[in-house]
């Protein structure tokens, strides 16, 4: 099945390719057509279907919710049981007669019945419980869907609900380190990996992304850790897993192609997070004791993946002395004087967000570019914020932020240029 | 039947897991069922908070007098903690409404004469400890929610809910009193 961004991006080359004359005009309209057959082919009425069922189960539970009176309590759970199992029953009849695009649909309305079924016996019977649990049992029953009938949509639901439920858990009712997340999660990636569902990965890392930066939140509140220090934590724990997709995309591993997009979502949280965490006003506070054995610990599983990644010929020791020193600094970051803060992070954060330019063109890791320019224009703009904000009124702010908005879009336009000039070597990244 | 969830045909698959769910569902209803059908019959004084819900129908909220407690009463394990498991002893008070006698946080032995719910600490501040029982929502239609809390709030009537407490703890609504009388009794279907 063609991807989106993949499609995207053959169309620009088919173009490319027939401007240089090395595609017929015939040849062209042929693969185009292709192209759109295919996607509209594949997609178009799977995710149809599926909005379908969402509107299904939400119009089953406003219906249900609107007819109090006029049903007693056994109409209710009888049509509740029923509509539930309709689905289920529509899904094998789907998929005995081949209709595999509304097949999804079915089982997505089902698992969704699922949910709808405890909310409204919970009306039904007056249960006023500990209402994450309901999203505990609704997440299982879209696992169990997920598992046993191969459903991707039932999936996704599983993926949203337990970040749900692990996020009422810890925000709502101020469970600190909600473990019980962790199996769950485990059981929902390890149905992504018998499914071959690469997507259903992008789902898993947000997940658990979510449940780590709400934990790291959790414990920072919980220890005292300033705003600075838990994103500093924050931006170390990216890099294992930023070192993992390197590893496994040069031993095309395990991770069924999905190493890019691991390292993608890595750097932007240790670009975002490195980035933010000088903006503490309290500066650089020293660590204690558990925290800096927890960065010590993750800086050396760090080491240890940079080393894997070296011996599997992922990086270069350059590229390794970089990471590891990034690393250090993020340890080090909290025992520089106060004032000198941005003066020493600026250039060192400057300098990283460089390496990655030349990293990204040298792996040709493309998707990573951008998001070094980035990082680097935002620097540029927070140090121009921090010194020239205090001496100019507002408007002449605003005005040279203006004109220095347009000139750094022009200037890191140049640069994006000259570093995506054609070159020799694959795509990197998906 | 684990293994045929698997790899067994489609169609049995698919029967598996509805049933599966069916009965994680049934279950609940069945606990409920019980509860009312066979449980100690006790009647709660209740204080109501806004009616509101976004996708289960309207609501009154229901704050009993038995879901703030002095910390004087609590017998054991004064240290309580947010969302701990606790246990409250209830005996009919010269009223007719029930009133907690005993709290805490190990297993209370059954009395004649008394029930003992399962709570959980919702909130400690130094004198008090607010619980819940999980049966503070009354689902209702739009204008029974709205008319119960109108006289909830005016407080000319005394309101009371009617409450079955299993052996082991749960509780569950079953009725509604309204100045001393039955008003409204919850059907087991």
């Amino acid at each position: 099945m063609l991807t989106w961004s993949y499609h995207k991006r053959l169309s620009r080359d088919i173009e490319r390719w027939t401007g240089k004359g090395w595609l017929l005009p015939e040849g062209r309209a042929a693969i185009l057509d292709e192209l759109r057959q295919q996607r509209r082919g594949s997609r178009l009425p799977a995710i149809i279907g599926i909005l379908g069922a969402v509107l299904l189960a939400t119009g089953a539970m406003t219906f249900m919710s609107a007819n109090w009176q006029e049903m007693s309590k056994l109409t209710r759970l009888i049509i509740l049981f029923s509509a539930m199992w309709a689905a289920f029953g529509a899904a094998v009849w789907l998929q005995r007669t081949a209709h595999d695009y509304l097949l999804e649909a079915m089982l997505l309305l089902g698992a969704g019945m699922f949910g709808v079924n405890i909310m409204l016996i919970a009306q039904i019977y007056h249960i006023d419980g500990h209402y994450p649990d309901a999203l505990f049992l609704w997440t299982v029953g879209a696992l169990v869907v997920a598992l046993a009938l191969e459903s991707r949509a039932a999936l996704a639901l599983a993926f949203v609900l337990m970040t749900i439920w692990t996020g009422a858990e810890m925000m709502s009712f101020d469970v600190r380190l909600h473990w019980p997340f962790v199996p769950v999660w485990v059981v929902g990636a390890a149905v992504i990996f018998r499914m071959k569902w690469r997507a259903g990965l992008h789902l898993a890392t947000l997940s658990l992304g979510f449940w780590g930066a709400v934990t790291m939140l959790q414990l920072a509140n919980r220890f005292n850790w300033t705003d600075g220090q838990t994103l500093a934590l924050m931006a170390l724990l990216t890099l294992p897993f930023f070192m993992l997709g390197l590893i496994r995309d040069a031993g095309k591993g395990w991770l069924m192609g999905f190493e890019p997009a691991l390292m993608r979502y890595a750097m932007l949280g240790l670009l975002t997070a490195s980035f933010l965490m000088q903006t503490d006003l309290r500066g650089s506070v020293r660590l204690d004791a558990v925290l800096f054995s927890l960065m010590l610990a993750v800086a050396a599983l760090s080491a240890y993946g940079a080393l894997s990644a070296y011996r599997s010929g992922a990086l270069k020791e350059m590229d390794m002395a970089v990471l590891l020193g990034f690393a250090a600094w993020l340890i080090l970051f909290h025992y520089v004087p106060r004032g000198l803060v941005l003066w020493v992070h600026a250039p060192i954060y400057m300098g990283f967000a460089i390496w990655l330019m030349a990293f990204a063109q040298y792996w040709a890791f493309s998707v990573l570019l951008p998001m070094a320019l980035t990082a680097f224009g935002a620097e540029v703009l927070y140090i121009y914020a921090e010194t020239m904000g205090s001496l100019l009124d507002t408007s002449l702010f605003f005005l040279v932020g203006g004109v220095l908005l347009i000139v750094l879009a022009f200037g890191l336009e140049k640069l994006r240029r000259a570093l995506s000039a054609p070159r020799s070597g694959g795509e990197g990244a998906s | 039947m684990i293994s045929r969830l698997f790899s067994g045909p489609y169609a049995l698959r698919a029967f598996i897991v509805a049933v599966l769910l069916s009965a994680a569902l049934g279950w609940t209803v069945w606990d409920q069922v019980q509860i009312i059908r066979h449980g100690t019959e006790i009647v709660l004084k209740t204080r109501p908070v806004d009616p509101r819900s976004l996708f289960r129908g309207h609501y009154a909220r229901l704050n009993y007098d038995i879901s703030r407690i002095a910390r004087t009463k609590i017998s054991s394990g004064g240290k309580l903690k947010r969302r701990a498991r606790v246990f409250v002893r209830l005996k009919p008070g010269e009223d007719g409404f029930w009133q907690v006698t005993e709290v805490s946080s190990a297993r209370l032995t059954p009395a004649e004469g008394s029930v003992i719910l399962n709570a959980t600490v919702r909130s400690v501040s130094r004198k008090q400890v607010w619980l819940r029982y999980g049966i503070e929502r009354y689902f209702a239609p739009k204008q029974k929610a709205l008319g119960l809390e109108k006289k909830f709030r005016d407080r000319k009537i005394e309101v009371g809910v009617i409450v079955r407490v299993a052996k082991y703890g749960a509780a569950a609504i079953s009725g509604l009193q309204l100045e001393g009388k039955k008003v409204y009794d919850e059907p087991l279907f």
